[in-house]
């Protein structure tokens, strides 16, 4: 992926300016068999064994408090890579780093079940996609909070309820509704429901898989607020996946994009957008006008 | 893809360490042999090319800038000028990094990096130029839906430190000295006549005092009252210290505003077009008769 210049530029860029809160390297994720013949694979299918390819070799970083876009077409592996990250999924290769979680070196996808547990519920929150993926639909909305609240070890009972009930706020939910189950809501609110879900624990991390799709525009227009505010007010630095190219240039500084599992481009949101590179990208985009 | 690195060491090698902030050693023609114009320089550019491999129906090289040279001293305005199809906005969008130069290096002289090559320095640095030091007012306001004007502005001024009361207090000063009267200031300027869309972006530029700004056609949806008083800032910013580059139409008002013109061209007889400095600095500067 990067040559020995890359790596010592960016060595010493992190030195000379910040560390990334998040550093992956060459993850990938194999459904299937897997055989030699992966190793130097062309699309997402290995022509030896039929494995299917969902990512291969992800490289990124990401900064403390900025918004990075991920774009792609369906099936490139965009969801598959945000479940790795939140130990939903085992990665099948790759490194994961925390430099602020203990010392930073260790591969984080190769860690135990207790330490994945331990950074997945103080340093991350996710939004899934399917939203049936990410609640429990026979749970009510404040139960769904509280079990975050619980794994992030807060047990007592009144500062669970009154943080559920903040949370309830800040994305604009009634309060009244707080008992309901989620099952009952429409597909913006359960959105918003993850949304408070994911930010029970104040992590510093949030994994936001295509939070406004399927929504009406005017409930787009406010959990794209929501996200907006979260990140100015508490400086949340977010993986925002979205195929939608307007949300991502209203809220990301950079943009990657995917393309049968593997990263094309990565940049200035901008850049990405207005010069692109790759055959792909420039595909995309234009499309778009 | 590098990973925030310098894209260029895929093709290039190591000229871009010198633009990473690493003590620059070897600049061409050697730190030594610069005179004094050169030292006074805050933006170098240096053979400068820029053009766009485009593959979507046939793969076609267009060319929008080609070999160009040029140095703008500290606190200097340089109008741009030239024919549509020259450059000029191109020109900005390389020095902003909307687009990566394919040829050449852009030195910029930060307050906070020291010597950096824009055409190739590190995603997060440009990331940090833009917020802190270089302006860019593009043609149009990208507006965001449902902010308000007054946070459009205000909001720039967040990452630098400011609290929300206090940028809203700046913001609004701005807004009154360009004439946008109190009652849009909590709109959303989707709404706004084109010049006071013009105007709200010229305030989202000035507000942070950069010490660079790059405006492109900034007075071109404005009456002539309303030039004059965007004229009045841009003097006032420059007395601040602010170096500038503007393309300008109109001729009156780069006369009122440049120190010096550079003057693109397009070149005939090359596949797509290609542009040439004309003239650099402050010895030649003609304009055309
Ligand atoms: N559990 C699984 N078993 C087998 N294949 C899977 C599994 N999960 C995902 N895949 C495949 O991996 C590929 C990537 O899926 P993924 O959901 O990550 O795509 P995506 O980029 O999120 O697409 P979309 O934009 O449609 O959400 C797809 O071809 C999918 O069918
Ligand atoms: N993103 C892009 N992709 C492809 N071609 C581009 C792109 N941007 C500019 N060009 C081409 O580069 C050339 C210069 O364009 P540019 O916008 O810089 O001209 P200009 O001097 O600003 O013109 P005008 O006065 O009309 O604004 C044009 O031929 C244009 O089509
Ligand atoms: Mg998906
Ligand atoms: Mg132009
Ligand atoms: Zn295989």
């Amino acid at each position: 992926m990067m040559n020995q210049a890359g790596r010592a530029i960016a060595a010493v860029s992190a030195i000379n300016e910040e560390q990334p809160l998040l550093a992956v390297s060459g993850l990938g994720k194999r459904y299937g068999p897997g055989c030699p013949a992966c190793l130097d694979l062309q699309g997402q299918r290995c022509p030896q064994c039929g494995s299917l390819w969902a990512c291969y070799d992800i490289s990124f970083d990401l900064y403390p408090g900025e918004i990075l876009g991920l774009v792609g077409e369906s099936g490139s592996g965009k969801s598959t890579l945000l479940r790795c990250l939140y130990f939903e999924e085992e990665a099948t290769t790759g490194i994961m780093t925390i430099p602020s979680y203990q010392g930073g070196p260790a591969n984080l996808l190769a860690a135990s079940a207790q330490q994945q547990r331990y950074i997945r519920n103080h340093m991350m929150g996710m939004v899934f996609q399917n939203p049936w993926l990410g609640l429990r639909m026979h749970v009510s909305g404040g139960g769904n909070i509280a079990e975050k609240l619980l794994a992030a070890g807060v047990y007592h009972v009144g500062r669970i309820r009154t943080r559920a009930a903040e949370l309830w706020r800040q994305v604009e939910m009634p309060l009244p509704r707080l008992d309901e189950y989620p099952q009952n809501f429409s597909g913006g609110m359960q959105q918003r429901v993850q949304i408070a879900k994911a930010l029970a624990n104040k992590p510093p991390l949030l994994l936001l898989d295509e939070v406004t799709t399927g929504l009406d525009l005017s409930v787009q227009a406010r959990v794209l607020d929501l996200v907006r505010q979260i990140q100015r007010e508490l400086g949340v630095a977010m993986l925002l996946v979205s195929h939608d190219l307007a949300v991502i240039r209203m809220l990301a500084d950079r943009t990657m994009v995917m393309h049968q599992g593997r990263l094309v481009e990565q940049g200035l949101t901008d850049q990405v957008l207005e010069d692109p590179e790759h055959p792909y990208t420039q595909l995309l985009v234009r499309s778009l006008l | 893809m590098g990973r925030g690195g310098c894209y260029k060491d895929r093709q290039a090698g190591s000229h871009c360490y010198e633009g990473m902030g690493i003590p620059v050693t070897a600049l061409p023609g050697g730190s030594k042999g610069r005179d004094k114009k050169e030292e006074e320089a805050i933006l170098s550019l240096e053979s400068v090319t820029k053009s766009f491999h485009l593959t979507l129906t046939r793969t076609i090289e267009l060319y929008a800038l080609r070999d160009l040279s040029f140095t703008v001293g500290r606190g200097e305005f340089l109008g741009i000028t030239g024919p549509s199809g020259a450059g000029k906005s191109s020109l900005l969008k390389c020095i902003y990094r909307t687009y990566r130069p394919t040829c050449g290096h852009i030195w910029y002289e930060s307050a906070r990096y020291g010597s950096v090559d824009l055409a190739c320095a590190p995603e997060r640095q440009i990331i940090h130029l833009r917020a802190g030091e270089i302006g860019y007012v593009s043609q149009f306001l990208k507006v965001i839906p449902r902010v308000a004007a007054v946070d459009v502005v205000a909001e720039r001024l967040i990452p630098g430190g400011y609290s929300w009361p206090e940028a809203r207090r700046k913001a609004i000063e701005l807004l009154t000295r360009l004439h946008i009267p109190p009652e849009l200031w909590d709109a959303c300027p989707a709404t706004f006549s084109g010049g006071e869309q013009q105007r709200v972006n010229l305030a989202r530029a000035f507000i942070t005092r950069p010490r660079l700004l790059l405006l492109d056609e900034p007075t071109a949806s404005l009456d002539s009252a309303m030039k004059g008083h965007v004229i009045e800032i841009i003097k006032e910013i420059k007395k601040n210290g602010t170096t500038m580059v503007g393309i300008f139409h109109d001729r009156e008002v780069m006369d009122r505003v440049a120190d010096n013109v550079l003057e693109l061209n397009i070149v005939k007889g090359c596949s797509g077009s290609k542009a040439e400095g004309r003239a650099a600095g402050r010895e030649a500067a003609p304009w055309p008769q």
